[in-house]
């Protein structure tokens, strides 16, 4: 359709590799920038992550995370001095909706940094050796995990464990897997039979080139995507499970904790529930709305 | 430019412009385009990829996309203006009027349908007599089937898209479009996705089926090649613009604009000369095309008021015209 | 095609059996020890390996998968450590509370979902299409336990016009258990006002369930219809003089609807996964509320037997929405593949 022009200038500046990087760091903004809401969604991620980083900075209360009692300020409702209210036991809600805010974070980091590599790499071996009796017991391992909703398998494991941070994690590392291996086996698959990668086998290229030069390459974007829309599942899911009582024991502030404590003193004293729940909403919304801009920034290279 | 509709053509359209609104900006294709079409005849247009030949026959039936705007310009139908037209009076220009077979047979039917399903609800909206039955339907399905040498048309019916080759669905496509009668049918380069073997086979059958119902046609090609066996008359495009029309033998005797000159150059010939050599530069930025002439910046010929003024389109004589300076005349077409 | 589905039964049993080994070695590699978590601490020893010996702990792990298997499949799964009866008896009572909600909450989902992504197609660019996708976006991002605990607020406390708690008024008999399903059954002894007071218990938890799975099946409807509408057999559709309405209801809708229900049928799986808060917060007397105090409490024949209903159910969807996608899409039907 475009006919190459016949003048190329002979002027054009010989590309540098720094300068190569960059610009591809400024194209990839570009795409993801043109759909508004994924900004959005990047701009809420980036405030929640300050809150909670900065948490000791920017509470007004930032102690309150511990077993800290001020019962002549409790149960109070939104106002000057506590923004969100305070709790049954006097302490500052938003405070420790930003300690909190942490735990969500390191949840999903966790899970994700567990699961997407593991998940990602088994099924890329199951794709590729399709035929091989390893690559379809993989796959019976997987089907066998996906025949349950993640949620039951992760409480499944985590019921039985001590209920702590670090045991709510494994749980869901347990339940997260097999969406990764299924994916990149679907794509290994179809993508191994392409023209490159039957020029590298020819050419002897080793296994692990193959699968991690030619063909991951090309499944980072759907990876990716699926990565940072789990993001917001994950710390969704870990506050189902901490609401429970599965995952951060009190005092430590959760998510799901703090709603389900405030359960029982609705309506009345609706912000010690409420406020955790919105929460809970902001930050999975956040990563939902990133999660189309980074479709549609990674899209291009696949 | 009115007076053409009083001699009974089917198709007129004058000095459209056809506009994309998009993020980037206002994307100016059509600028400017004359087409007319009398009845029972066969037009080519020829052109480049990305001139506009497409958006220029969705405008006569308004399938165009919903950002795009007609600022300028008015086809008509049979008389009636086409832009102004109220749901009921499109409806029947589409159902009865002016038919369009695609480009790509594979995606122009719908793959969850069968054909019969298809088939039989173009004809139900065809506004005929008794369009609403079922046996009726059948009959007529059936019939247009095997004008275009279908074997088995029952079966067909009862296929889905997917179960028939590239060449069987485009011709599905040229039977639905002329199942009922229509005044004029639009095939937009119906043969480009086709195996080779094929090709000549799907333009015969166009042409027959054309011929005997007595229809007009607008073929869209890239090739003048398949202009030349097709049609009456040829239309150059380039660029939004219609730059040179003419009867097929006037055309193929004398090309007057200078693109359709490095077009003809372009065909290889056996018989001496080599291989053609292409026309160097490219088709001008739509979102920001050049002030006059929208050729000039790749003309040989080009001087400076083809970069400030763009030429209209001058009639030549028996319906030749150019839309060029250098043969500048009173009395457009 | 006959040999594709016994095929892919064939892979469901082997799943299914997968699952059954998967869920065994959980239950029995517990930390603790079952037996004496249910007898507790103040019984003799003795009365604890009396039951270690009758719930077969004291066996080789592989003896114990296989005993327990053969319990299985003459559907003995055991008895609860927690309520004392046979597994299968406490499923056969709270399988159709929660089947009920899921039911009504999938009718929910699919017709709200595809309905709102038809609407919202019909007027993209406008007001509606914009409000619906908001919407949306909130109904996928809010934990089911947000919805009922705002609707227990809504329904329990400011507007009380629909129950929050429990299957059926305190006055109403309970039906004669045929399916289990209170309205079902109800229905079938023609008792209208038993009936309509369990479908009204039934509602406010089905809705609280399905906003997720809503929220997504419209977004995927919309997304999926939109982007159908600039293929070229719509556009010749039109162009052959098609109603713009016909042309949305059926010519659209078809074709776009294919990876909607795939993505329904794990959606519905998932309420079951999601249901238990539901049927904590609205004391609901549900399978998910058993099942997550069986978790809670290490009742492990409990466990095994709520996780193998819901893996039966996982595959039941799945083979269901096989063949509704096969219905849509004659070229999954009779090709044996179709449009990824």
């Amino acid at each position: 359709m475009n006919e190459e022009s016949k003048t190329t200038s002979i002027n054009e500046t010989a590309s540098t590799p720094k300068r190569d990087r960059l610009d591809e760091i400024k194209k990839l903004w570009y795409k993801f920038s043109l759909n508004r809401m994924s900004v959005v969604g990047l701009g809420i991620v980036l405030f929640v992550l300050i809150l909670a980083v900065f948490q000791p900075i920017l509470a007004p209360y930032p102690d309150h995370v511990g077993a800290v009692v001020d019962f002549q300020n409790a149960s109070k409702a939104p106002c000057a001095s506590y923004w969100m209210g305070t709790d049954t036991v006097g302490r500052d809600i938003m405070s420790r909706i930003f300690y909190a805010y942490r735990g969500a974070f390191t949840m999903g980091l966790g899970v994700l940094i567990v699961t997407v590599p593991f998940g990602s790499v088994l099924g890329l071996i199951a794709g590729y050796w399709k035929n091989k009796w390893y690559s379809t017991l993989i796959m019976r391992v997987t089907d066998v995990f996906l025949a349950l909703p993640p949620m039951i398998l992760a409480l499944c494991v985590c019921s039985i464990l001590r209920p702590n941070m670090f045991n709510s994690l494994l749980a869901m590392c347990f339940a997260w897997w097999p969406w990764y291996t299924r994916l990149t086996y679907s794509m290994a698959t179809s993508l191994r039979n392409e023209m490159y990668v039957k020029s590298s086998e020819l050419l002897g290229a080793s296994k692990a080139h193959i699968l991690f030069k030619e063909i991951l390459p090309n499944c980072t974007g759907s990876i990716l995507t699926k990565a940072t829309l789990d993001m917001g599942w994950v710390i969704l899911t870990g506050a189902t499970l901490s609401f429970v009582g599965l995952g951060e024991q009190p005092p430590t502030p959760a998510l799901g904790t703090m709603v389900s404590d405030g359960a029982k003193y609705l309506p009345t004293q609706w912000w010690i529930s409420i406020f955790p729940a919105l929460a809970i909403m902001l930050i999975v919304l956040g990563f939902n709305l990133m999660g189309d801009g980074v479709k549609d920034m990674l899209s291009g290279k696949e | 430019m009115s007076e053409k509709n009083a001699t009974g053509s089917v198709v007129d359209i004058c000095d459209l412009h056809v506009y994309y609104k998009t993020y980037a900006g206002m994307v100016k294709v059509l600028n400017g385009v004359n087409l007319h079409v009398s009845p029972g005849e066969k037009v080519a247009i020829v052109g480049e990829t990305g001139c506009g030949k497409t958006t220029t026959v969705k405008s006569i039936l308004r399938i165009l996309a919903n950002n795009s705007v007609v600022p300028e310009g008015e086809i008509f139908f049979k008389g009636q203006d086409v832009l102004k037209m109220k749901t009921a009076q499109v409806k029947q220009l589409r159902g009865s009027g002016v038919s369009m077979i695609f480009q790509d047979p594979t995606m122009s039917l719908n793959p969850v349908f069968t054909i019969g399903e298809q088939m039989f609800e173009a004809i139900r909206n065809s506004g005929q007599k008794d369009a609403n039955k079922k046996d009726v339907q059948q009959q007529l399905a059936v019939q247009a089937l095997r004008d275009t040498s279908m074997p088995d048309p029952e079966r067909i019916l009862l296929s889905y898209p997917f179960q028939l080759s590239g060449g069987m669905r485009q011709r599905v496509c040229i039977a639905m479009s002329l199942a009922t009668p229509r005044d004029m049918v639009i095939a937009d380069e119906p043969t480009t996705n086709l195996d080779v073997t094929i090709q000549d086979q799907v333009l015969r059958i166009l042409t027959d089926r054309v011929e005997s119902k007595h229809s007009s046609l607008i073929l869209i090609t890239h090739s003048l090649g398949v202009a030349r066996e097709t049609s009456d008359r040829i239309y150059v495009m380039y660029a939004g613009n219609m730059v040179e029309t003419a009867s097929t033998t006037e055309l193929f005797r004398q090309q007057l604009h200078p693109y359709t000159v490095a077009l003809m150059r372009c065909i290889p010939r056996l018989s001496g000369g080599g291989v053609a050599e292409g026309i160097s530069g490219r088709i001008p930025n739509y979102l920001d095309p050049p002030a006059g002439c929208r050729f000039a910046p790749r003309c040989p010929m080009a001087n400076k008021r083809c970069f400030r003024e763009k030429p209209g389109f001058y009639d030549q004589g028996d319906g030749h015209c150019v839309a060029c300076f250098l043969y500048e005349k009173e009395g457009g077409c | 095609m006959f040999v594709k589905v016994l095929k892919k039964l064939g892979s469901y049993i082997l799943v299914l059996i997968g699952l059954s080994i998967l869920v065994f070695i959980i239950a029995r590699v517990i930390p603790g020890d079952p037996a004496r978590q249910a007898l507790g601490p103040n019984v003799s020893e003795e009365t604890v390996q009396a039951l270690r010996v009758k719930m077969n702990l004291d066996k080789p792990l592989p003896v114990q998968y296989y005993l327990w298997l053969k319990g299985a499949v003459q559907l003995d799964l055991g008895a609860s450590l927690l309520t004392r009866r046979p597994v299968i008896q406490d499923i056969r009572q709270y399988l159709p509370a929660t089947l009920e909600i899921v039911l009504l909450s999938a009718v929910f989902m699919a017709l709200g979902g595809i309905l709102l992504g038809i609407l919202a197609t019909k007027y993209t660019g406008k007001w509606l299409d914009g409000l619906i996708r908001v919407l949306s976006y909130l109904g996928i991002v809010s934990p089911s336990f947000v919805w009922a605990i705002l609707f227990m607020l809504l329904f329990g406390y400011l507007i009380p016009i629909l129950p929050t708690t429990g299957r059926i008024a305190q006055s109403i008999a309970e039906p004669q258990h045929i399916t289990g399903m209170f309205t079902v059954d109800y229905l079938m002894r023609g008792n209208f006002v038993g009936f309509w007071d369990a479908f009204r218990h039934l509602i406010l938890p089905s809705i609280a369930l399905m906003l997720g799975g809503m929220a997504q099946a419209a977004r995927l409807t919309r997304g999926n219809m939109v982007e159908n509408t600039m293929k070229d057999y719509i556009l010749a559709e039109r162009a052959y003089g098609i109603p713009e309405k016909r042309l949305l209801h059926r010519y659209l809708l078809k074709p776009s609807l294919i990876p909607t229900i795939t993505v329904m049928a794990m959606d519905i799986a998932s309420i079951f996964g999601n249901a238990f808060l539901v049927e904590n917060l609205f004391n609901y007397p549900g399978l998910s509320r058993y099942g997550l105090s069986a978790m809670l409490n290490k009742d492990i024949n409990a466990i095994s037997g709520v996780v193998m209903v819901l893996g039966l159910i996982f595959i039941i969807l799945n083979i269901l929405s096989d063949l509704i996608v096969a219905w849509l899409d004659p070229r999954v039907r009779l090709m044996g593949g179709g449009e990824e």
